[in-house]
């Protein structure tokens, strides 16, 4: 598999779960189906009469205007029954009245005695007034505006998701930064995918203009437009009459001009291998590349997907023309395909034929292994190496694995080959241990990466009987720790930065995801009971920070008090002892530090290594000298110095205390070693 | 319009005046806007063939052009397009955003010169990777476009992308890197054999400390290696500020200068290497002022010259550009994502000049495969409008709007003039009209073929 493939299946991955939800770790109640109890307030706070409550089961494809449930009575109070399924898949309550911004809350927040939170609607004066325009400045008349979803934080404030989005800066869609600060409050920004009265599209009209309303002040609406010869396109829309500078792309405020690029639709037909003949109901999807040969953009893939009808036919409009387009396929009892097209000149479309493989459909349930209930996420699944069947699939050799989203119920479909292969299960909420595979060291192939996963489930596909069997994938929530932070002087500390608080490693950075924590508390999520881990905590403008090492199995609550930085300094000589200067000395997370453990610590300590955590950096002076600041105390540190192309270690396992400046001393090359690890 | 002269013109760049042998013709107003912009309309034309040529080139220098008069808001308009191709990441958008400058731009003659700077100065975004970066460089090829040669390059020179293009970061004191130190002498001023490489080497020791921080220029005193450097024959302790004076100041530069710009508006083979060095000596004196260079040529007897006339390869973008815009395709405009895409198809992508000595230009743009691309984009062009949903040219309407014929001869005529400033020689003009029943039955199509043909004959590739 080469790299751009590898890029595009974590691409992939991300975007099912930027799709599919929110991430909140959190622990659910076992709550039943009993009766929800909730209190509808207004803006004023005052309770509010007559607002009409349902469930919503919208979803990104199907927007069915559901029942009214309940309505508030005159103290605002209401009350209704929800169904079994409802409460497993954790649907969305919402509160809805004219003139006024829906609330919504998940089944997942009643309390003990089946209440909601209190519902507050808000101020509904700032309606969406966009404009579709091209990039000649023509207004684009007849493009669709759909509604996707639309968020909200529980503060009703979403200034600290602008802010941070600010510090992302006007990045590209797929810029890291971007993603991890998107992932970061995919988590903390409550959605719904659909809202009573609010229609799910509007059309512009001649000028280019639409006008949407009804959701309220302080609402991130996440739209697609698409129309005729232009890109689709997602977009985030904020509404507040203004947004500030030094936001990325495609986030506006309530009142914007949107600039579409033209769009290169893609033609073509999707055949079954070997016989020919139409493969119907397939789905044929497009990433595109960028200039600079990079997958990029991972939001036009909503708008730009087609199914192939019963002649296997497909047309894809929406794709914004490009130098090269990525074309893959999905669904059916077909594995994915994928195809690198090179784009032609003008708009007219280019033609794109595929062949698919047949394959073997399973289906599967992916649950929490205590509670048993579904948990939604990814599925991918990799043939085993030595699988016999593998030489038989030359188009699984292609892409190395298959991916399927999991549904809300918990259900998967999946095409997979006969014989042996791994099911390797992704959960949204990443409050899971991570997965491991016994007795499978050196055996799984390089592309399998147990950090990404909760669960591994190894699989022997019988080729005749596939279809009637059903896969249990279960995640295990471990064990939880939680904690405060406090400063030096004992106060709690809000605003920290934290990285090793889920087990599994972000999908899009392939290293421990990093948050910014709202209050001074914190959980751990995931711990399995022969494991160490490192909880990392900083703040840069406190200059304060701390690293504990936890082990899965204690008990009790975790106190982390912060510490000043500390720093280390020392001098590069050469071999006849000349001072070194210009040098890039690093201090990296000491990963070694896992061979140093009690035996007893049989999982090891999770790396910790990649961009989430900070890694000080200095060069050497004219005299040799260099000085790494900003320090965690209490995390053992590598210093590299990088030589050429080579990063050799100059010092292992230093670990500082808070506001220690060690002094390593002076180096010469022969004490350091060759070597490095990022 | 006031009538003005550039001051202390040197005489083998005397003003023109028109004559029976060098008449104020539609010739000459359509030469003046291929060279100095991207063609011009008809009604532009006509307008300048009127006012005379004082009154045309004042106007070109005032940056009072455009396509339709100033479109409305067109610099608020111009930045939102590249604000949103930041935003998208997309290369494409980038290069759009200066086509549609070039095609709605009150300042056509700016967007030429800034397209000459940039591949004076050619640096590619496949390094650079960073679209920001991209526009920042041009924005400032733009502002100094017309200013002092010295202001530009200084700018220029200090900017991340160059800095980026050339490996600025990582020349240190004692560890120097030649590669800014080499093409500044080379190419963005003395030019090569005006120097020598020990000239090189003690430029790079000059540019130590240059570097980049955060997206930003920065002197790092610590990185800059201060002890005493000969260059060109000077000793000093030369920090970068001080080899860009020494090589502002040197003749060399002045003529290199007063070459690049002979190179955007005289023809080839036209202008006698006296002539250069004239424009240089005049360049020395007042301080490499490029838009007095500019506009000495353009108001010179040297510029309207017959042999000056159609004796330049269009490059592709004044190709791809003028023809949009000499033939008013404006409701609905064709997308200019697409022109731009045909400028790289033909050789000329936006952003991405092929190294850092830039398209070699001339005859190297004229290639069979490149003559079948420029036949492939004037049909397309003619037939879809390259519009987001096809629409083909009328042909007819430009015709009938300013009053001309409308039978396949006339509009042959018609498009004959604008886009090549003249009418066809007899012989051409058979082959473009084609069989005798294209002739009878001139239906839109084959009258859009037959533009088609003009627009890719070996005529219209020259300006």
């Amino acid at each position: 598999m080469n790299m751009a493939m590898s890029a595009r299946s974590v691409q992939f991955a991300a975007f099912w779960l930027l799709v599919l939800g929110p991430g909140i770790p959190r622990v659910c109640p076992d709550t039943g189906p009993v009766a929800v109890r909730g209190l509808v307030v207004g803006p004023d706070g005052k309770p509010l009469a007559g607002a009409n409550i349902y469930v919503s089961t919208a979803t990104a494809t199907n927007r069915t205007e559901p029942k009214v449930r309940a309505t508030s009575g005159p103290d605002g109070q209401f009350a209704f029954q929800p169904t079994q399924a409802e409460v497993d898949t954790n649907e969305t309550i919402v509160a809805v009245t004219q003139g006024l911004g829906a609330c919504w809350a998940e089944l997942a927040e009643l309390d003990k005695t089946g209440h909601l939170p209190p519902l507050r609607l808000v101020q509904d004066d700032i309606p969406i007034m966009g404009r579709v325009l091209d990039l000649e400045n023509e207004p684009v008349g007849n493009a669709t505006v759909r509604v996707i979803r639309v968020r909200r934080m529980a503060s009703e404030d979403l200034t600290p998701w602008i802010s941070d989005l600010q510090g992302a800066g006007r990045k590209s869609l797929f810029d890291l930064e971007r993603a991890r600060t998107l992932m970061t409050y995919e988590r903390l920004m409550k959605p719904v995918w659909g809202i009573l009265g609010i229609p799910a599209s509007v059309t512009t009209d001649a000028d280019g203009r639409f006008r949407l309303s009804g959701f309220g002040r302080e609402r991130a609406v996440e739209l697609v437009i698409e129309g005729p010869g232009i890109e689709s396109r997602q977009m985030t829309v904020v509404t507040r009459k203004e947004v500030p500078a030094g936001l990325p792309p495609f986030i506006y405020g309530a009142r914007f001009d949107h600039r579409a690029a033209p769009a290169k639709p893609i033609v073509g037909n999707v055949r079954e291998m070997g016989t020919g003949k139409p493969a119907a109901g397939v789905e044929v999807h497009c990433a595109f590349v960028s200039g600079s040969g990079a997958l990029t953009d991972i939001s036009p893939v909503i708008g730009s997907k087609a199914t192939t009808d019963g002649q296997g036919r497909y047309r894809l409009d929406g794709v914004p023309k490009s130098k090269q387009y990525v074309l893959g396929t999905a669904g059916g009892p077909y594995f994915a395909a994928v195809r690198f097209m090179n784009d032609s000149a003008g708009l007219e479309p280019i033609t794109a034929d595929f062949e698919v493989e047949r394959g073997l459909q399973i289906r599967g349930r992916v649950i929490d292994k205590v509670t048993r209930k579904p948990v939604r996420g990814i599925v991918d699944y990799f043939p085993r190496p030595d699988n016999p069947h593998l030489k038989d699939y030359p188009s699984l050799a292609q892409v190395s694995k298959n991916t399927a989203p999991i549904e809300k119920d918990g259900s998967f479909v999946l095409v997979v080959l006969p014989g042996t292969g791994w099911l390797c299960a992704r959960a949204i909420e990443d409050r899971f241990v991570r997965a491991t595979v016994r007795g499978e060291n050196g055996k799984l192939p390089v592309v399998l990466e147990l950090s990404r996963y909760h669960a591994i489930l190894a699989i022997d596909v019988p080729k005749q009987e596939a279809e009637q069997l059903a896969y249990e994938v279960s995640v295990d929530p471990g064990h939880t720790l939680t904690g405060t932070v406090t400063g030096p002087d004992g106060a709690a500390v809000s605003g920290v930065s934290a990285v090793g608080l889920t087990a599994a490693y972000s999908l899009v950075q392939l290293s421990p995801p990093k948050v910014k924590l709202s209050t001074a508390a914190f959980t751990a999520f995931g711990l399995q009971p022969a494991e160490a881990r490192y909880l990392v905590f900083w703040n840069e403008d406190k200059k304060l920070a701390k690293a504990v090492l936890v082990r899965g199995d204690q008990t009790g609550r975790v106190a982390v008090q912060l510490e000043p930085f500390a720093s280390a300094a020392g001098v590069l000589l050469d071999s006849q002892g000349r001072p070194e200067a210009g040098l890039k000395v690093e201090a990296r997370y000491s990963s070694r530090q896992s061979d140093v453990l009690p035996g007893e610590l049989a999982a090891g300590i999770p790396g910790l290594g990649g961009p989430t955590l900070p890694s000080p950096q200095a060069t050497t002076g004219p005299d040799g000298r260099f000085r790494l600041e900003k320090l965690i105390p209490g995390m053992p540190y590598d210093l590299f110095v990088r030589r050429g192309k080579t990063d050799c270690r100059l010092r292992e396992d230093c670990v500082l205390a808070g506001g220690e400046c060690k002094d390593v001393g002076e180096i010469k090359p022969e004490q350091a070693s060759t070597g490095g690890t990022r | 319009m006031k009538d003005r002269q550039p001051s202390n013109v040197p005489p083998c760049w005397s003003r023109y005046t028109p004559s029976a042998e060098m008449p104020w013709d539609v010739r000459r107003v359509v030469h003046l806007h291929r060279r100095a912009t991207f063609a011009a309309t008809w009604r532009e034309v006509r307008r300048d063939l009127e006012e005379g040529p004082q009154a045309s080139i004042d106007r070109l220098l005032a940056a009072k052009g455009g396509m339709h008069g100033e479109p409305d808001r067109f610099a608020q308009t111009a930045d939102a397009l590249a604000d949103s191709a930041m935003g998208s990441g997309d290369p494409g958008r980038l290069k759009a955003w200066w086509v549609y400058r070039m095609l709605n731009s009150p300042d056509p003659l700016t967007e030429r010169l800034t397209l000459l700077w940039h591949n004076h100065f050619a640096t590619s975004n496949l390094k650079i990777n960073d679209l920001a970066i991209m526009r920042r460089q041009n924005e400032i090829f733009r502002r100094h476009a017309r200013g002092r040669f010295g202001t530009l390059l200084r700018a220029v020179v200090r900017d991340p992308a160059m800095l980026i293009w050339l490996d600025a970061s990582v020349n240190r004191k004692g560890h120097p890197n030649e590669n800014l130190a080499r093409e500044l002498m080379e190419l963005f001023t003395l030019g090569i054999s005006q120097y020598t490489e020990k000239d090189v080497k003690e430029a790079a020791r000059s540019l130590t400390g240059w570097t980049m921080e955060q997206g930003a220029f920065r002197e790092d005193p610590s990185q800059h290696d201060d002890g005493a450097k000969t260059i060109l024959a000077q000793t000093g302790q030369w920090n970068a500020e001080d080899l860009v004076q020494l090589l502002l100041d040197h003749p060399a530069t002045a003529q290199r200068l007063a070459w690049r710009i002979c190179d955007l508006l005289m023809g080839e083979g036209t202008v006698r290497s006296a002539a250069v060095a004239a424009l240089a000596e005049g360049l020395r004196a007042r301080n490499l002022d490029i838009g007095w260079a500019v506009e000495t040529v353009l108001r010179s007897q040297a510029f309207f010259a017959p042999a000056n006339l159609g004796s330049r390869v269009l490059e592709p973008v004044a190709y791809v550009v003028g023809a949009a815009r000499a033939l008013e395709l404006a409701k609905p405009a064709p997308s200019s994502m697409v022109l731009a895409d045909w400028c790289g198809r033909l050789g000329q992508d936006l952003f991405y000049p092929p190294n850092v000595g830039g398209w070699p230009g001339g005859r190297s743009w004229i290639s069979p495969h490149t003559m079948i691309g420029r036949a492939n984009f004037a049909a397309a062009l003619l037939e879809t409008g390259l519009v987001r949903q096809a629409r083909p040219v009328d042909v007819l309407a430009l015709p009938k709007c300013y009053g001309r014929g409308e039978d396949v001869g006339a509009v042959l005529a018609f498009y004959s003039e604008l886009l090549l400033g003249s009418v066809l020689d007899p012989t051409v003009q058979e082959q473009l009209l084609g069989s005798a029943d294209s002739r009878k039955s001139a239906t839109p199509q084959t009258l859009r073929r037959i533009v088609a043909r003009l627009l890719a004959s070996a005529e219209a590739q020259l300006g």
